[in-house]
């Protein structure tokens, strides 16, 4: 299916939720729980979490689909409900520190685009997240998540994560440069 | 991609749970009141910091203290110290709230924060520069309105001590008279006065003086002229169109 035409259906399906009729709905649940589990399992590390976090993603999002402009992809607009949710978990219930706000968001920085293209890139980001992504804080972790897993675009992250699009560049940098420092520190020891 | 028994699970506890009703969707009516509160809170907010920092310019100025870094070091000191620092920080703290609410719009988060904070800044100083130069905040304190009239009395110029301005109303050698809205006050002039360097001055002439008061009068740090303080000179230079004030 090309993208265009999710997009579409998933506008078409939306719309029809918030006219009322709320069959439509299942259709967007179906092409997005299992999307949505890889990403919130792995930012999470923690697939219960990850199961009750993406549950209460579709179910905010019906509570709020009114709120919904169809003109804009409801994939990111779904992203970004799941990814509200799993910071309160990563907050309330793992305890872990993330800052609401981020120096990392405050200068420009220069856009470090990897090219998506690079098969051999993105093979040996595929390893170094299979092996070592646990070790990363959370705000790289989500970003490699959702390039390398979910396949999201920089100006789809910075709408998901409500960060500026260079800094999604620099995060995906640094912390491809810490999954090779930690793939080298493994090799050493 | 989404046919594995965990994910046909979630799928069917998802949609259990919205049949069970035990969410319900929400009104568009509530989203569209949310989305005029917010606006409006981002106006009141916006418009706060613009009152206040213009306030805060409109005080240094009729105090004439906006001027004393011509004045040099001690000048700029006795700036330092008659600067209202609670104003500004009430000031900073609207403009963090106006930057604050402007991050939720997808074309300040996509750029960095130091881009709405620079446009924040220069939008917040251009229009309280404008409005401490037009009779704003004079007919505003004229009207002694509930809670402004307790403002602008808390921070009169009687606050601002070390700065005087007025009229000169008589001169001799080395002292003139000024007279100032607390009454007249002599002022000895000295070798280490440092006077206006374009003209000498004369009586009539509005200044603005800093200097040690004495019991014989206050022996003068500076003198220099004070048109540019109030809005006596925007008024005198204010385009035609604006003419609806004068």
């Amino acid at each position: 299916m090309s993208n265009l035409r999710a997009v579409l259906q998933d506008a078409n399906a939306a719309a029809a939720v918030q006219r009322g009729e709320t069959y439509a709905y299942r259709a967007l649940v179906e092409r997005y729980h299992a999307p949505l589990m890889r990403y919130a399992r792995r930012f999470l590390g923690n697939a219960e979490a990850a199961e009750d976090a993406v549950q209460d993603a579709f179910l905010r999002a019906y509570e709020n689909i009114r709120q919904y402009d169809p003109r804009r992809p409801f994939s990111t607009w779904i992203y970004r409900i799941t990814h509200n949710v799993c910071v309160d978990i990563l907050r309330r219930r793992m305890h872990e520190p993330i800052p609401f706000f981020d120096a990392d968001t405050l200068f420009p920085h220069p856009i470090a685009r990897e090219s998506t293209e690079d098969n051999v890139v993105r093979i040996e980001m595929l390893d170094l997240v299979a092996r070592y992504l646990a070790t990363l804080d959370p705000k790289y972790r989500e970003v490699v998540v959702l390039h390398t897993i979910a396949e999201r675009s920089y100006e789809e992250i910075a709408d998901i994560m409500h960060i500026p699009v260079s800094t999604v560049g620099v995060r995906l940098k640094r912390a491809r440069d810490r999954l090779r420092a930690q793939r080298a520190q493994e090799r050493n020891v | 991609m989404n046919d594995t028994p965990d994910s046909s699970r979630g799928i069917a506890r998802v949609l259990e749970r919205i049949e069970r009703g035990e969410v319900h969707m929400r009104s568009r009516f509530r989203f569209l009141v949310r989305t005029v509160l917010i606006g409006t809170l981002f106006v009141v907010v916006l418009l706060c910091a613009v009152f206040f920092a213009s306030f805060a310019l409109f005080i240094l100025r009729m105090s004439g203290a906006i001027i004393l870094p011509a004045f040099g070091f001690r000048g700029f000191r006795l700036l330092v110290t008659l600067t209202p620092w609670l104003l500004v920080l009430v000031v900073v703290v609207f403009g963090v709230a106006t930057v604050v609410l402007t991050r939720r719009m997808p074309a300040a988060y996509r750029r960095p924060a130091a881009y709405s904070v620079g446009i924040a800044i220069i939008l917040i100083s251009a229009f309280a520069i404008t409005i401490a130069r037009t009779p704003f905040h004079p007919f505003l304190r004229a009207r002694s309105l509930p809670f402004l009239a307790a403002l602008y009395q808390h921070h009169g110029m009687d606050r601002l001590r070390g700065v005087h301005v007025g009229t000169i109303s008589s001169m001799a050698n080395a002292s003139f008279v000024l007279h100032t809205d607390a009454g007249e006050i002599t002022i000895h002039i000295t070798n280490a006065t440092r006077l206006p360097r374009e003209h000498t001055i004369a009586v009539g002439d509005r200044v603005v003086v800093i200097g040690e008061s004495t019991a014989d009068g206050l022996f003068a740090y500076g003198v220099r002229f004070g048109d540019d303080l109030g809005h006596e000179q925007f008024r005198r230079h204010a385009p035609a169109f604006m003419s609806w004030w004068r």
